[in-house]
C-alpha cells in the first residue's frame, strides 16, 4: 500500500503557474544570496573574534611567564588559566599552568596536566623533567628515574640545551640521596663525557663524585678544570680535598696551599691543609725518608699517643678497661722505645706504631686531642684500610 | 519550437523541484545552514557578554563575580518583561507548542529575544545552557522561512522541529543526538518523511559550525574504557544515584517555579537580579565553576583534576544555581546544567567508589561521561538520546554497556518517583496542553487483529449457483455473503440482491452476475486499526486476510467492532 498522501500528490499535482514559479525562484535565489552573505559576515566576525582570542591568550601567557619567573605562582596560575581559556590547545600555557600548580604544591593536579602533555609529546624534555621532579617529591624512585632519563634523552630546543645536563645533575643528586651510589657514578661518567669545556658542570660533577665516594674521579675532574685555570679556587679546594681523602698528602698539601692562598677565608681548606702538612711531617711510613727520620717520627708519635692516653685516663670521664690495657701496653713499650733501640729494628717500629694507632683509634675523639693526634688518627685509619 | 521545448523542460524541472515534498528537503538544507550561522553568532554573543560583564580573566575578579550577574539580571528582566515576554523559558516546550498548537508559527521577535537575552544571561554567569535557546532559534528561523515560502499547513507544522534539530545540533556539535532528541522529545514519532529533513538540517548546521569554530568538541573526552565486567555494578549504583538526584532536581524546579510566578508582578523585575546575586555569591565563595554553561569545568572533571568531595559539592551547587536561574524566569536552557551535574556526579561517584573499593579501576572520564547520560535520562527523560549522545561524543563503543545500564536505572528510578516528566510539568504550568512524548512512546498502537472477529459463516466461490447460495445464506442467517473470486480478491453480495436476482433470472445463475466491477478492499491483521476506518463505513464488513495467502480469511472487521475496540482502549 503506498504511503498515505503520496499517491494523491502524484495524482493531483498539475504544476505551478509561471508567475508562481518565478516568485519561488526569486525567493530561492534571494535565500541563496542571503546565505552566502551570511557566510561572509560570519566569516569576518569569526576572524575578528579569533584575533582577539589570540591577543588575549598571548597577553595572559606573557604575564603568566613573568609571574612564574618571579615566583608568584598563584597569579601565574590565574594567568595561564586565562590563556588556556582563549587558546585551549596551547602546550606552552599548559606547561606553565603545571609549573604554577607545582609551585603552589598542588603536585597531583600538575601531574595530571603534565601527563596529558606527555601523551601528546612524549619526547618533550621540559615535560619529562617536570614529571621527574614531581616523582622525586612523591618519592616514586622508578618513575623519577624513568622521567629523568626521558628528559635527558629528549628533544630540547637549542636555547635550552643545557637543561639536558641539568636533568642529569638532578638525577645524580637524587640517586645519591637515595643511596644509589653506583648508578650515580655511572650518570656522572656520562655527564663528564659530554661536559666539554664547561667549567661549572665539571665543578658540579667533581663535587658529586666526591659525594658518591669516588674520590679518584673527583680528583681527575678537578684536575681537568685546573688545566684550564690553575688558580681556580673551587677546583683547587676540591682537588685538595679529594687528594687528602685519597691519602695523597703531598699533592693535597700543595694543592690546598694554593687553595688557601686563593681563598684565605675558607676555614675547611685551612684545616685540611694544616692536617695535610702535619701528616706529611708525622707519617713514619712516608716514602723517601731516612731511617733516622722515620725513627724520630715513630718516637714522636709514641710520645704524643701516650700523652693523650694518660691525659684521658687522668680525666674523670675516661677510665675504661680498654684504655687501661692500652696504657699498660704503652708502659711496657715505653722503656724500649728510643732512638737507639729503633735503629735497625723495624719490628719494634711497627709494633710501636701499631700501639700508637690503637691508642688513637680507641681514645674518644674529643678527649685531649691535638692536631698531631688528628694526623695520627688519619694515618691509623689508612693503615687499617690497607 | 526549440524555445518552447526548452521552456517546457525548464518548467517541468522547476515543477519537480518546487513540489512541496521535495522542496521541503531543499529548504531543510538552507534551514541548517542559516541556523548554523545563527548559532555561531550566538556563541560569539555569549563570549562578548562574558567579556563585558565578567572580564577576560578565567576567574573573574571578586566584584565582577558578585555584582555583574545581578546587574545583568536587572537588564534581562526589563527586556524580557517589556519587549520579549515569549523569550522566557528554555525553548523546548515553546517549540512543541508551535508544532501542536500554532501550526508551526514562531514569531521572529521570539528568536531575537532569545538570542539576545539567553546570550546575555549565560555570558553574565547565569547557570543556564545555550542548547535549548539554540533549538528555539533554529525553530524560529525555520518557521520564518516556511512562512516566506508559503508552505502548506502540514509542512509548516513539521518545519519547526526541522529548525529545532538544526539549532540543537549546531549548539551541541552533535548531529545524531540532536536528531534523536527532537524526534524523541519534540515530534514524538518516527516517519520517513520528517526524518530525512531533520537529518539534513542537523548535518548542514553542524558543517557550518565546524567550518567556523573548528571540530573541537565543547569538552574533550579522555580515553574512556571499561576494564572489567564487574565495573558494571559501579555504574548501576551511579544510575540509581543519578535517578534520585534527577528527581530532586526536577522537583525543585516544578515546586519553586509556580511560587515565583505567583509573586507580585513588580518582583519579577528583581527575581533574575536576586538569582544573579546568589550565583555570584556561590562563585566568590569558591565555586566559580557553576557559573555559565560550565563546559570548562566538565572538561576539568573528566580529566580527574578535582577530588570527589569537591565534585559532589559542585553538583549540588550547580543544581541550586540552575534552580534559581530558571525559576526566576531568566531565558536559558537546561541541557548544559544537566550535563554538568551529571558529569560531576559521575566523577564523584566513581571517585568515592574507588576510595571505598580501590580494586575497582577508576577512569574519571568514563564515569563523568556516563554520569552525563544518567542525568539526561533521569532528568530530561530522553533515554535513547542519552545513550547515543554518549556514543557520539566519546566515539567509543566500549562504553555502551555501562551507559545503557546506568541510564536505564536512572530512567526507571526517576520515572517511578516522578511519573510526569519535567517538560510536561512545565507545559501544564504554562497553561498549555501538549502531548506527552513519554506517554506517546508507550501508546500501544491498536491493530486490525485487535478488533477483528472470526468469520464462521460460509465463504462462497464466484461460480456458485444463486439457489445454493440463497439456501445456505438463509440457514446461516447471513444478510450479506462473502465471495472469494478466482483472482484471489474478495467481494460481498447482499442476500436481498441474490433473492431479487434469483426471482428475476432463476436459481441457476451464479454469483458472478451480481459482483460489482471492483473487488472490495481487504485488510491484514497487523495493520493499524485506524486503517480500517477508511473502509468500514462503506462496507458492512471487511475481510482480514493472511499476507502470505490472500485467499485465507483470518477474520472480518466491522465498524461497530472498531468503535467498540477504541472505546475499550480508552477505558
Amino acid at each position: 500500500m503506498p504511503a498515505f498522501g503520496e499517491a494523491m500528490d502524484a495524482e493531483n499535482f498539475a504544476g505551478f503557474s509561471p508567475a508562481e514559479l518565478t516568485r519561488k525562484s526569486v525567493k530561492l535565489a534571494l535565500l541563496l544570496a542571503g546565505t552566502v552573505f551570511g557566510f561572509l559576515c560570519v566569516g569576518a566576525i569569526t576572524h575578528a573574534v579569533n584575533a582577539r582570542h589570540r591577543a588575549l591568550a598571548h597577553q595572559a601567557s606573557l604575564r603568566g611567564a613573568s609571574d612564574l619567573h618571579s615566583g608568584n605562582y598563584r597569579q601565574a596560575l590565574e594567568e595561564f588559566d586565562t590563556a588556556l581559556l582563549y587558546a585551549r590547545d596551547s602546550d606552552e600555557d599548559t606547561l606553565g599552568l603545571a609549573e604554577a600548580l607545582q609551585g603552589m604544591g598542588r603536585t597531583e593536579e600538575a601531574r595530571a596536566y603534565l601527563l596529558k602533555l606527555r601523551e601528546k609529546q612524549p619526547e618533550n624534555g621540559e615535560v619529562n623533567l617536570e614529571l621527574a621532579r614531581i616523582a622525586v617529591h612523591q618519592n616514586a624512585a622508578a618513575e623519577a628515574e624513568r622521567y629523568y632519563h626521558s628528559a635527558i634523552y629528549a628533544a630540547w630546543p637549542d636555547s635550552l640545551a643545557n637543561m639536558r645536563r641539568q636533568a642529569r645533575l638532578e638525577l645524580v643528586d637524587y640517586l645519591l640521596r637515595t643511596g644509589a651510589q653506583a648508578q650515580a657514578q655511572a650518570e656522572l661518567m656520562a655527564l663528564i663525557a659530554n661536559a666539554g669545556d664547561n667549567r661549572q658542570i665539571r665543578l658540579q660533577a667533581g663535587a658529586l663524585f666526591a659525594r658518591a665516594g669516588d674520590k679518584a674521579h673527583a680528583l681527575a675532574t678537578y684536575r681537568q678544570v685546573l688545566q684550564s685555570d690553575p688558580h681556580d679556587a673551587v677546583a683547587l679546594a676540591g682537588a685538595g680535598a679529594a687528594a687528602y681523602e685519597l691519602g695523597r698528602y703531598e699533592e693535597a698539601e700543595q694543592t690546598l696551599r694554593l687553595a688557601a692562598e686563593a681563598a684565605p677565608l675558607d676555614a675547611a681548606n685551612a684545616e685540611r691543609y694544616k692536617l695535610a702538612v702535619l701528616i706529611e711531617q708525622t707519617d713514619p711510613y712516608r716514602k723517601r725518608q731516612s731511617p733516622a727520620e722515620r725513627n724520630r717520627r715513630v718516637l714522636t708519635a709514641f710520645q704524643a699517643a701516650g700523652k693523650r692516653l694518660q691525659s684521658c685516663i687522668a680525666s674523670e670521664r675516661q677510665s675504661t678497661v680498654i684504655l687501661s690495657e692500652l696504657l699498660q701496653q704503652w708502659n711496657q713499650l715505653h722503656p724500649r722505645v728510643n732512638e737507639q733501640s729503633l735503629q735497625g729494628n723495624s719490628d719494634l717500629a711497627d709494633k710501636t706504631m701499631t700501639t700508637v694507632f690503637a691508642i688513637e683509634r680507641t681514645v674518644p675523639e674529643n678527649c685531649a686531642v691535638t692536631d698531631v693526634d688528628r694526623a695520627l688518627l688519619r694515618l691509623a685509619h689508612e693503615h687499617e684500610e690497607n | 519550437m526549440k524555445d518552447s521545448i526548452l521552456t517546457a523542460r525548464l518548467k517541468s524541472t522547476l515543477d519537480l523541484l518546487y513540489r512541496e515534498d521535495r522542496f521541503f528537503l531543499v529548504l531543510s538544507v538552507f534551514i541548517g545552514l542559516i541556523s548554523g550561522l545563527a548559532i555561531v553568532c550566538f556563541r560569539f554573543a555569549m563570549e562578548m557578554f562574558r567579556l563585558v560583564f565578567l572580564g577576560s580573566a578565567a576567574t573573574p575578579p571578586f566584584w565582577r563575580m558578585l555584582l555583574m550577574p545581578a546587574a545583568a539580571g536587572l537588564i534581562i528582566a526589563v527586556l524580557t518583561i517589556r519587549f520579549f515576554p515569549t523569550a522566557r523559558g528554555s525553548g523546548v516546550n515553546q517549540t512543541k507548542g508551535a508544532l501542536y498548537i500554532f501550526n508551526g508559527f514562531i514569531p521572529l521577535k521570539t528568536a531575537v529575544g532569545k538570542f539576545l537575552l539567553a546570550s546575555m544571561s549565560i555570558g553574565a554567569g547565569f547557570s543556564l545552557g545555550p542548547e535549548d535557546p539554540a533549538l528555539q532559534i533554529g525553530a524560529c528561523l525555520a518557521s520564518l522561512l516556511g512562512r516566506w515560502f508559503r508552505l502548506s499547513r502540514d509542512r509548516m507544522r513539521l518545519i519547526a522541529p526541522v529548525g529545532a534539530a538544526a539549532g540543537l545540533a549546531a549548539a551541541f556539535n552533535a548531529p545524531i543526538s540532536a536528531v534523536l532528541f527532537v524526534i524523541e522529545e519534540v515530534i514524538g514519532r518516527w516517519t520517513a518523511g520528517i526524518l530525512g529533513s531533520v537529518v539534513l538540517s542537523a548535518i548542514s548546521s553542524v558543517v557550518v559550525v565546524r567550518w567556523f569554530l573548528g571540530a573541537e568538541p565543547l569538552f574533550r573526552i579522555p580515553v574512556v574504557e571499561l576494564q572489567r565486567p564487574s565495573e558494571i555494578l559501579a555504574y548501576l549504583v551511579l544510575g540509581i544515584v543519578g535517578g534520585l538526584l534527577s528527581v530532586a532536581f526536577a522537583s525543585g524546579i516544578t515546586t519553586l517555579r509556580p511560587r515565583f510566578q505567583q509573586l507580585p508582578r513588580w518582583s519579577q523585575y528583581f527575581q533574575p537580579a536576586v538569582a544573579g546575586l546568589l550565583i555570584g555569591l556561590i562563585g566568590v565563595l569558591g565555586a566559580p565553576q557553576v557559573m555559565g554553561a560550565g563546559y570548562e569545568a566538565m572538561d576539568t572533571a573528566m580529566h580527574g583534576h578535582f577530588i570527589w568531595q569537591f565534585l559532589i559539592l559542585l553538583a549540588v551547587l550547580k543544581i541550586v544555581a540552575t534552580l534559581v536561574s530558571f525559576v526566576s524566569g531568566t531565558p536559558g536552557g537546561m541541557f548544559a546544567p544537566t550535563l554538568f551535574v551529571g558529569a560531576m556526579l559521575g566523577a564523584a561517584v566513581g571517585g568515592a567508589e574507588h576510595a571505598l573499593l580501590p580494586h575497582l579501576s577508576w577512569s574519571p572520564g568514563t564515569y563523568a561521561l556516563v554520569g552525563m547520560g544518567v542525568l539526561f535520562a533521569g532528568f530530561l527523560r530522553a533515554p535513547m538520546t542519552s545513550v547515543f549522545m554518549i556514543l557520539e561524543v566519546s566515539g567509543n563503543y566500549s562504553i555502551i554497556l555501562p551507559a545503557i545500564v546506568a541510564n536505564t536505572f536512572s530512567y526507571l528510578v526517576a520515572r517511578t518517583l516522578q511519573p510526569v516528566p519535567i517538560f510536561d510539568v512545565l507545559t501544564r504550568q504554562d497553561g498549555m496542553e501538549l502531548p506527552s512524548m513519554e506517554e506517546e512512546r508507550e501508546i500501544n498502537i491498536l491493530q486490525v487483529e485487535d478488533a477483528m472477529r472470526p468469520h464462521t459463516a460460509t465463504v462462497f466461490g464466484q461460480d456458485e449457483r444463486l439457489g445454493d447460495v440463497l439456501r445456505r445464506a438463509r440457514s446461516e442467517q447471513q444478510e450479506a455473503v462473502l465471495v472469494l473470486l478466482e483472482s484471489g480478491a474478495w467481494d460481498y453480495v447482499k442476500r436481498s440482491d441474490i433473492e431479487a436476482k434469483a426471482v428475476e433470472g432463476g436459481d441457476e445463475q451464479t454469483l458472478v452476475s451480481l459482483l460489482p466491477a471492483e473487488p472490495m478492499p481487504v485488510l491484514h491483521p497487523d495493520q493499524p486499526l485506524s486503517w480500517a476506518l477508511r473502509y468500514v463505513d462503506r462496507w458492512p464488513l471487511v475481510p482480514v486476510v493472511n499476507r502470505a495467502n490472500p485467499r485465507k480469511l483470518e477474520g472480518v472487521i466491522t465498524q461497530r467492532a472498531v468503535l467498540d475496540r477504541y472505546r475499550r482502549y480508552e477505558e
